[in-house]
């Protein structure tokens, strides 16, 4: 079987600037000098992929999988290497790449086939099919700025899948879409392959690679780690982060969280805060060892999920918890939140891969009180007109109609 | 269909252009697409679009006629003819240019995700430019109409010229959009040069009239879009005929037709040629950075 995608030691490495030229002038002059580093996410990868093989890539955030697919899929020319394609290529990169949000769906499907280079005939024969599998027939006029996330998905899904690529590279979108989409997607992709086509993948959803892929790699720090069935170097990958999160001791057998609670200023616990007042979240965790480095966040999620405040000890560097647990408290000055009731979140990040490593069991409602105001957030306002006219401030605030100018 | 995409491409000069231009013929649906979309922002939004499109340089027209046409009506009757017939090329180029140079940098989203080539981006915007540009020829032939002004054989030169001006434009418009991904000042300091270009250009007054000034007709002569323009004039507005006696010059109300001149016409039918190639090759090399960089 010929090879479908061929790497030959394949290096891209970019500059991290903390200092660079974004002028001309700067750049002629040379007065301050750029400052920044090299840093390499590819690191002499070869890899052959044969037609009609699935690989999944997985791997670490920034163990180079994305600019491996934006190597295999042209955006970026390796430094070194070369990168040889058989095949006309079909990427779903991030969600919906390249859709338009001005355009409506329909005017979105036939500018991803032209930005494949396709006929208008070709996409014209297939568009009912794209928009049956997408399931949104009754938006398809309607611009996609106005459609879900998941309703993006199922359509940037579908045009991909529909047009007939000889290798298809899909970058983390089936993770987003309900139960029965994915297994739409799963049916689909294992129909490409039953038709000798390629698919690459790469996911942090190791079920989704097992379930599509026969062949996975396992990159890291812009090397391969592993190469092989996806059972086994997903086996690796996870005893590898589970390693971690047991040196970390934030295993979920061990380390608890409990008692999340919201206090308003003097310590008392309530139910809820009034805007703009100062709110304090405490909560403790309970381990009977002592835990290494974690990173704890707290957020206030809206009821459609929005996070609207957080908290969370990124900046100021991890947290250990010692042998038998610890208090914490998050004091938030004021929460200048609009009236609604509010989600409290608490949890634990691994401060390297930023992955969970605690499940979320313990959330608190809070109300927030007082006037209703339209928006998002609270904010401290006052009203003002030139001339004679005055504000007047009694009587709901409005302003004079009579005397505006 | 194989593409094989190497470092090693990137050494030579002309390496990848081949690769590129075929990727160029690929995606004519794509350039297709573009340009509708180009044109559609713009007369879509309003119910009379195209009448606005129109109404800019016929307005531009009247207001030049009014302040200049009295101080040089003498040696150009028919002044409102001699205006339009500069303008409209002028415009074509000069309102089409910067939205061409901000196109790679104002589509970085289809840049960054997505593989297609991206000099189609200021190509499509050069190109419904000129869709608008051929468009508002219909007010200048109008206004011949209307003044029952000749229009001789060198008419037949009208496709040579805006086809050299197309040219002109895109190959500019790759140069400067590329440049623009890695310097931002290039836009900012094209809206400068072109408002200076204008006035380098006899457009809204005669050449003869800057002979006193040696480095300003010096700048006139040099100036590629004086070529062109003139080119313009001399098919559209012609040389008016006239009677000299002694110092006086006494116009008769009737135009020659007339050629360009061929030296200037011909030297920027060459300098658009090689622009564009020289615009596409630069493209197509400093595009392999554009995913990084915009």
């Amino acid at each position: 079987m010929p090879n479908a995608i061929e790497l030959e030691g394949v290096t891209k490495s970019f500059k991290v600037f903390h200092r660079r030229h974004s002028t001309l002038k700067e750049t002629l002059l040379r007065r301050r000098r750029a400052v920044f580093e090299q840093v390499t996410v590819l690191d002499h990868v070869s890899l052959d992929i044969p037609e009609g093989q699935a690989l999944g890539i997985i791997g670490r955030n920034g163990a180079g999988k994305s600019t491996m697919l934006k190597v295999i899929a042209g955006l970026m020319t390796p430094d070194e290497g070369t990168v040889t394609v058989r095949g006309r290529v079909s990427t779903l990169l991030e969600l919906g790449a390249g859709f338009q949000g001005e355009y409506s769906g329909r005017e979105n499907v036939y500018l991803y086939s032209a930005l494949m280079g396709l006929s208008r005939r070709f996409i014209d024969e297939r568009f009912d099919e794209i928009v049956e599998f997408s399931g949104i027939e009754n938006y398809i006029d309607n611009p996609v700025k106005t459609y879900s996330s998941g309703m993006y998905a199922r359509l940037a899904f579908a045009v991909a899948v529909h047009v007939d690529p000889d290798i298809l590279i899909i970058d983390e979108v089936l993770a987003v879409g309900d139960r029965d989409f994915q297994r739409k997607c799963f049916a689909r992709a294992a129909d490409l392959r039953r038709r000798g086509k390629t698919i690459v993948l790469v996911s942090h959803d190791l079920e989704s690679v097992r379930r599509i892929c026969d062949r996975a790699v396992w990159l890291d720090g812009g090397k391969l780690l592993a190469d092989g069935k996806p059972q086994d170097v997903a086996q690796g990958y996870v005893a590898s982060v589970t390693e971690r999160s047991i040196k970390a001791g934030f295993d979920d057998d061990q380390a608890h969280l409990e008692d999340v609670r919201v206090l308003d200023a003097s310590g008392a616990p309530v139910a809820s805060i009034k805007t703009d007042e100062p709110a304090i979240v405490s909560f403790r965790i309970s381990t009977p060892v002592a835990m290494g480095a974690a990173h704890l966040v707290v957020r206030w999620v809206a009821e459609n999920g929005t996070i609207m405040a957080s908290s969370s000890t990124i900046h100021d560097g991890p947290v250990s918890v010692p042998a038998g647990g610890a208090d914490f408290a998050c004091h938030f000055d004021r929460m200048p939140l609009v009236p609604d009731s509010y989600r409290i979140e608490v949890v634990a990040l691994d401060p390297e891969t930023s992955e969970l490593l605690h499940p979320i069991h313990d959330t608190v409602l809070v109300a927030v009180l007082g006037k209703p105001v339209e928006g998002m957030v609270s904010v401290a306002s006052r009203w003002e007109t030139g001339g004679d006219s005055r504000v007047r401030s009694a009587g709901g605030g409005g302003v004079d109609a009579s005397s505006r100018e | 269909m194989s593409v094989t995409v190497s470092s090693r491409s990137r050494d030579t000069w002309l390496g990848g252009v081949v690769p590129a231009v075929k990727d160029v013929a690929a995606h004519n649906e794509l350039l297709r697409m573009l340009i509708v979309k180009d044109l559609k922002i713009k007369y879509k939004a309003s119910a009379i679009g195209l009448f606005w499109s129109l109404l800019n340089p016929l307005l531009m027209m009247l207001v030049y006629t009014a302040i200049f046409g009295t101080i040089f009506g003498a040696q150009k009757p028919e002044f409102p003819i001699y205006v339009l017939s500069g303008l409209l090329a002028w415009t074509f180029f000069g309102t089409t240019l910067p939205a061409a140079t901000t196109s790679v940098v104002a589509n970085s989203n289809l840049v960054k995700k997505t593989r297609f080539p991206t000099s189609l981006l200021p190509s499509s915007v050069a190109l419904s430019g000129l869709v608008n540009f051929v468009i508002s020829l219909v007010l200048l032939f109008g206004l011949v109409a209307v003044y029952r002004h000749p229009l001789g054989p060198s008419l037949l030169l009208l496709p040579v010229l805006v086809f050299a001006e197309t040219c002109f434009v895109i190959g500019l418009g790759l140069l400067l959009s590329s440049l623009n991904v890695f310097f931002r000042d290039v836009e900012h300091f094209l809206g400068i040069v072109l408002t200076v270009w204008f006035f380098a250009t006899p457009i809204i007054y005669p050449r003869e009239q800057i002979h006193g000034n040696e480095l300003a007709s010096t700048i006139i002569k040099v100036n590629p879009m004086t070529w062109l323009v003139e080119s313009y004039q001399d098919i559209f507005y012609g040389s008016p005929d006239a009677v000299h006696a002694g110092t006086a010059t006494t116009y008769l109300g009737t135009f020659t037709t007339t050629w360009p001149n061929p030296r200037p016409l011909l030297g920027f039918i060459a300098l658009s040629l090689a622009l564009l190639v020289v615009g596409f090759v630069t493209f197509v090399r400093l595009s392999h950075r554009f995913v990084e960089e915009v």
